[in-house]
C-alpha cells in the first residue's frame, strides 16, 4: 500500500519539473547566451561555459541603453501612478455612488480594453500629434492609459464594492468629505489590491512595443522594448545576438524582482475579496 | 440632549414604500426603542433620522429644528452600527479620535476626550490595539465609545447587540441602560428583540410594514396592546390566541369557542356586532391549571419545558392545531398526556376584532365597579343533553 503514494508523488514532482522547465528555460537560455561572445553564440550549449560580460559593456557603449532604461522606468512609473490615482477615484464613484448610466459606463470602460492596439493606432497617432506629444515620453504615458485604466478601474471597483457599506457611513457620520473617505478609509484597506493592479499595469507599460515604436522617433526617447528590437550590428547582415540577449536579461530582471518582492501582496490582493475587510 | 420628532415621514425605494406616514415624538433624554419584525422599516427609520437616507416626504426635527437638509455630521447624532463598522486599519484610539479630528479640535482636547470616554467604558488598556485584536464585546464597547466621544445630542443604535452571544448580550444591555442613566442622553434603539425593548425603553414604538402600530411605555404595550399584532409581538412566550365568536357585547363580553365552550372577557366590546368573529388573547402566565372536574375548559398536556424558576406547559385544547402555552410555578407541572382543566381569568383576557384591533380592556378598578370581582368567576362546565354548554352565572 505504501507504493501508490510514492508513485503519485513522483508523478506530481515530474509534472512540476516539466512546468518549471518550460517556464524558466527560455530565460535561462537568454542568460547563458548573453554571456557568450563571437562564434560561441552559434553553438548550442545548455551550461554556461564562458562568463564574459563583454555584451553588457558594449550594449551601453553602442547606444544610449541607460537612457532607454530610464525612459522605460519613467513611463511605467508615471502610468502606474496616474492610473491608480484616476482609477481609485473612479472606482469610488462607480462602486459607491448610485447614478444613472453606471452600468453603461462600466460596460463602455470594459469595451475600450477590447480594441486591438492596431485598431486605435492611427487615431491615437493623430491625437498625440495634435497634443504636441509626438516623440515625447508623456505621449507614451497618455497612450498607455488606454489599456491600463480599464483594467485598474474594473479591479478596484470590484474590490471597493466588497468593503462594508457601514464603514463609509460611519465616516460620513464622523463628518468626513468623500476625498478623505477615499484616501483615509478606503485606500489603506485596498492597498493589497492597489499593489496587485499597479504591478500588472507596470508590467504592461514596461513591455509595450507597438505604441512605443510608433510614437517615438529618436533613440533618446525610446523605451527598452523598442531599443532592443532596433539594436543593430556592424553590418546589415550581422545580428548582434549577444547584445540583444544581454538587453533582454537586463529588462526582465526588474520585473522578476518586483514580482518576488510583492509576491505575497499579490496573493493577498487576489484573495482579499474572500475575507472581510 | 435633544428631542426628536418626526412628522408624516415617508420613504420609498423605487416602488417599495419602506416607511409610511410615521409620526413620532421622542422627548429629550428619553430611551426609545423601535421594534418590529425584520423588514418592518425600523432600520430605515433610524437611517432617516441619522441622515444616511433622505426622506421622501415629511419632516424630521432634532432639538426643535428641521434637519431634513442637514448632512449627518451636522445633526448632532452618533450611531452605533450592528457590524460595529470600526475602521480596521486604525487603532482603538484612532477610531475614536477620527471624528474629532475632522472638527479640528486641538490635539490635547481630543486626547482628553478620548481618554475620558475610554475610562467610562473601561477600555483604557485597549487604546493602542487594532479592532482585529479585540473580542466581540470589546469591539462593541469601542463602537459605543466612538459614539460617546463626539458628545452627540442623540444616540442611534442599530441592533447593537445582535452579534454578541447570549451572556454578553445581557451584560451589555445592562451597561447600555446604566450609560443612559449616566449620560441622560436621548437614545433611539432599533431591535427585533422585544426583551431588549421591554428592559431598556422608556417608550416603545412597534412598527409593521413601515407603519407605526403602537407607541407607549413597555408595560402599557404589554397590558394594553392596541391590536393583535402588538399583543403577539410583545411578551415572551407569545400571547395565546383563541378564535371565537362574540355572543354578548356588553361587559363582560361573552365569547363562544368553536368547540362550544363559553369564555368571559372583561373588555368593552360594545363596538362589535354580536355574532362577529373575534380572537381571544391571553398571556401564558395567566393561564391557570385547575382540576379537570372544576373546569369548564379541558386540555391535554402535549409537552412541557423546565426553565428552572418556572416551566412552560403546551396544551392541546380540543382538537385545535394551535397549542396553548401556560407558564407555571416550579413543582406544579402536570405530566405529559395528562388531562387538565384550564381557567382563563376574564380580567386577563384580551379581545381582538377580526381586523386585529383590540377592544379596550377594563382596568381593575372599573371592572370591580361592574360588579364582577377580579377573582376569577370560574365557569363550571355543564352540558345539557344536546351537548351545548350552559353557562352558570358568575357567583
Amino acid at each position: 500500500m505504501s507504493r501508490a503514494p510514492t508513485v503519485s508523488a513522483l508523478g506530481f514532482h515530474l509534472a512540476v519539473l516539466a512546468i518549471v522547465l518550460y517556464a524558466v528555460f527560455p530565460f535561462y537560455y537568454a542568460v547563458i547566451t548573453s554571456l557568450k561572445t563571437g562564434s560561441a553564440l552559434f553553438r548550442v550549449d545548455y551550461f554556461p561555459f564562458s562568463w564574459d560580460l563583454h555584451n553588457y559593456v558594449t550594449l551601453f557603449q553602442q547606444q544610449p541603453f541607460g537612457r532607454n532604461i530610464l525612459n522605460s522606468v519613467t513611463v511605467a512609473v508615471l502610468v502606474v501612478v496616474v492610473s491608480l490615482l484616476l482609477s481609485a477615484l473612479a472606482a469610488y464613484s462607480l462602486s459607491r455612488v448610485a447614478f444613472r448610466g453606471r452600468g453603461l459606463l462600466l460596460g463602455t470602460i470594459l469595451t475600450v480594453s477590447m480594441f486591438p492596439q492596431v485598431a486605435v493606432l492611427s487615431g491615437m497617432f493623430e491625437l498625440i500629434r495634435a497634443l504636441g506629444l509626438y516623440n515625447n515620453l508623456l505621449g507614451l504615458v497618455f497612450a498607455y492609459l488606454i489599456f491600463t485604466l480599464p483594467f485598474t478601474v474594473w479591479v478596484l471597483t470590484t474590490f471597493m464594492r466588497e468593503l462594508p457599506k457601514e464603514l463609509e457611513e460611519a465616516a460620513i457620520l464622523d463628518g468626513v468629505s468623500p476625498w478623505t473617505i477615499v484616501t483615509r478609509i478606503f485606500l489603506p484597506l485596498l492597498w493589497p489590491a492597489m499593489v496587485t493592479t499597479g504591478l500588472l499595469a507596470f508590467i504592461q507599460a514596461w513591455n509595450e512595443f507597438l505604441f512605443a515604436l510608433t510614437f517615438t522617433l529618436t533613440d533618446d526617447q525610446r523605451t527598452v522594448p523598442v531599443a532592443i528590437a532596433l539594436i543593430s550590428g556592424g553590418s546589415r547582415y550581422e545580428l548582434p545576438w549577444g547584445n540583444i540577449m544581454a538587453a533582454s536579461v537586463l529588462v526582465t530582471v526588474p520585473v522578476v524582482v518586483l514580482v518576488l518582492i510583492f509576491q505575497r501582496r499579490i496573493i493577498a490582493g487576489l484573495t482579499a475579496g474572500a475575507l472581510k475587510g | 440632549m435633544a428631542a426628536v420628532s418626526l412628522h408624516r415621514v415617508n420613504k420609498t425605494f423605487g416602488t417599495v414604500q419602506a416607511v409610511r406616514d410615521v409620526d413620532m415624538d421622542i422627548a429629550a433624554g428619553e430611551f426609545c426603542c423601535l421594534v418590529g419584525p425584520s423588514g418592518c422599516g425600523k432600520s430605515t427609520l433610524l437611517r432617516l433620522i441619522a441622515g444616511l437616507e433622505d426622506v421622501s416626504t415629511g419632516e424630521i426635527r432634532i432639538g426643535g429644528k428641521p434637519v431634513n437638509h442637514r448632512p449627518p455630521a451636522q445633526r448632532g447624532i452618533a450611531m452605533v452600527f450592528q457590524s460595529y463598522a470600526l475602521y480596521p486599519h486604525m487603532t482603538v484610539y484612532q477610531n475614536m479620535a477620527f471624528g474629532l479630528q475632522q472638527s479640528r479640535a486641538s490635539r490635547q482636547a481630543i486626547r482628553e476626550r478620548v481618554e475620558e470616554t475610554a475610562r467610562l467604558l473601561q477600555i483604557e488598556t485597549l487604546l493602542e490595539r487594532l479592532p482585529k485584536q479585540l473580542s466581540g464585546g470589546q469591539r462593541q464597547r469601542v463602537a459605543i465609545g466612538r459614539a460617546i466621544v463626539r458628545h452627540p445630542r442623540v444616540f442611534l443604535f442599530d441592533e447593537p447587540l445582535s452579534n454578541l452571544d447570549a451572556g454578553l448580550r445581557q451584560q451589555t444591555r445592562v451597561e447600555i441602560a446604566r450609560l443612559h442613566t449616566r449620560l441622560q442622553a436621548t437614545m433611539i434603539y432599533v431591535t427585533h428583540d422585544q426583551i431588549e425593548a421591554m428592559t431598556l425603553a422608556d417608550k416603545i414604538v412597534v412598527l409593521r410594514e413601515g407603519r407605526v402600530e403602537q407607541v407607549g411605555a413597555p408595560l402599557q404595550l404589554y397590558h394594553h396592546p392596541a391590536n393583535q399584532f402588538v399583543a403577539g409581538f410583545i411578551g415572551s412566550p407569545r400571547m395565546n390566541f383563541l378564535p371565537a365568536r362574540l355572543q354578548r357585547n356588553t361587559a363582560p363580553a361573552e365569547l363562544v369557542l368553536p368547540s362550544g365552550e363559553i369564555l368571559l372577557a372583561a373588555v368593552n366590546a360594545s363596538a362589535l356586532p354580536i355574532g362577529s368573529a373575534v380572537t381571544c388573547g391571553i398571556r401564558s402566565e395567566h393561564v391557570e391549571l385547575v382540576r379537570p372536574e372544576d373546569a369548564y375548559l379541558r386540555a391535554t398536556v402535549v409537552l412541557r419545558e423546565q426553565l428552572g424558576d418556572h416551566s412552560l406547559a403546551f396544551l392541546r385544547l380540543g382538537d385545535s392545531e394551535e397549542l396553548l402555552t401556560a407558564k407555571l410555578a416550579p413543582g406544579a407541572e402536570p405530566a405529559p398526556e395528562q388531562l387538565v382543566g384550564i381557567a382563563l381569568p376574564p380580567t386577563h383576557c384580551h379581545l381582538f376584532a377580526a381586523d386585529g384591533r383590540a377592544c379596550p380592556r377594563s382596568t381593575e378598578a372599573n371592572w370591580t365597579e361592574t360588579g364582577v370581582s377580579s377573582v376569577v368567576p370560574r365557569v363550571r362546565r355543564k352540558l345539557d343533553d344536546s351537548g351545548s354548554p350552559i353557562k352558570n352565572a358568575p357567583t
